[in-house]
């Protein structure tokens, strides 16, 4: 059987060598397209590359996500403790919906997640602190999807890919950065890139034209 | 910047690779669930969608208070309401799909009952709320009311 994954075409767009026809040719060939696709596929996401990206990545997304708090706490009440003002996440909405804190519980909820996002952001027990960061702000995104929405769900989304990203540590003891496997920050440079794919899509693929002008009165 | 080949160790890899192909099974699912035909609640619209259409309207909320002797009465929502996404004016009853739809009575019914109770925290006691959307036309200036309804609120939650 012939190894595909190793077997290339000495010459890919020179003269076919001698003895080379016929099914054995077909074969050769689909082994080469193979291994190319795999090649790429593993420099893509496996290269490895330093982690100063990914540790960035930690410190940005936290000091995003307590920018986009801190002016929300004068109006946590408003916000995340009436019931009338509230759309439910649809899907949580169809099991009953999410609990409703009374204010105080939501003020104890936020400053425990910003506590454990400045935690994060300054890389103590970032791995640990994520969770309990992933869970409050499920909690806040499902309780009421209203006041979040673009760029604060992309941001929730982040939140779930940087765990794949090399965030713990900067430099080895040897005062080198460390180098890591690219997978977790190819993920997230394609999250971003999907936003604007989607974007497009939606507007031109039945975008201004399914709602007429009436409809966007109201 | 690559600096040398993967050296992935085996069991890590294999989740990533996991982790990769449930990464891009989400995102085909997200194009055919928006593109292709499905029945009910599957089909979807595009994530991301917030460029998807340009309203050519811009609107106002009016709730007008009405006491027990029939006295009208404009709440002050930019007292009520204090938070504004950014430094707009887009207020959290902006987003309430209740104002929207035509079928949310019960939301828009707890809205108005909101609203009266917030105005008497500020010393205004209504019996009943009307709600009203307010458009005017970003082209040519033109107004037009959109009534929502008006509302009982004897009985604050």
């Amino acid at each position: 059987m012939i190894d595909r994954a190793t077997e290339k075409d000495p010459s890919p767009n020179g003269p076919r060598a001698p003895g080379t026809l016929g099914d054995a040719v077909v074969r050769r060939a689909d082994g080469a397209w193979w291994s190319r696709i795999v090649e790429r596929y593993d420099r893509f996401f496996f290269d490895t590359v330093p982690v100063d990206g990914a540790v960035y990545f930690r410190a940005f997304l936290a000091l995003w996500t307590v920018c986009y708090f801190v002016p929300r706490l004068p109006h946590l009440r408003e916000l995340y403790a009436e019931t009338a003002l509230r759309v439910p996440h649809p899907w949580l909405a169809a099991v009953g919906g999410l609990p409703a804190l009374p204010v105080w519980g939501v003020w104890v909820v936020v400053l425990v997640l910003l506590s454990c996002v400045a935690a994060f952001g300054a890389g103590f027990h970032a791995r640990k602190v994520q969770l309990p960061i992933i869970v409050i702000l499920a909690y806040l995104l499902g309780y009421d999807v209203a006041n979040v929405r673009g760029y604060g769900q992309l941001a929730f989304y982040q939140w779930l890919i940087i765990y794949c990203l090399p965030y713990d540590r900067l430099r080895a003891d040897d005062g080198n950065v460390i180098v890591a496997p690219r997978w977790g920050l190819r993920l997230a440079t394609l999250l971003f890139s999907s936003v604007y794919l989607f974007s497009v899509l939606a507007k031109t693929i039945g975008g201004e034209s399914r709602c007429s002008v009436s409809c966007s009165k109201r | 910047m690559s600096m040398a080949s993967s050296s992935t160790p085996g069991p890590l890899r294999r989740h990533a690779n996991y982790v990769i192909l449930l990464f891009f099974c989400l995102h085909v699912g997200l194009v055919l669930r928006a593109t292709v035909p499905l029945p009910g609640k599957v089909h979807g619209r595009w994530p991301w969608r917030m460029f998807e259409k340009r309203s050519t309207w811009e609107r106002v909320l009016r709730a007008t208070g009405i006491d027990a002797n029939g006295g009208r009465v404009e709440l002050p929502l930019h007292r009520i309401f204090g938070y504004a996404r950014g430094t707009t004016r887009l207020f959290i009853y902006q987003q309430l799909e209740a104002l929207n739809d035509a079928n949310g009575a019960a939301g828009q019914a707890a809205f108005a009952a909101y609203l009266a109770r917030r105005a008497s925290e500020l010393g205004l006691h209504v019996s009943s709320v009307e709600l009203q959307w307010i458009a005017t036309s970003l082209d040519d200036g033109h107004v037009e009311e959109h009534p929502i309804g008006t509302f009982s609120v004897g009985a604050l939650p």
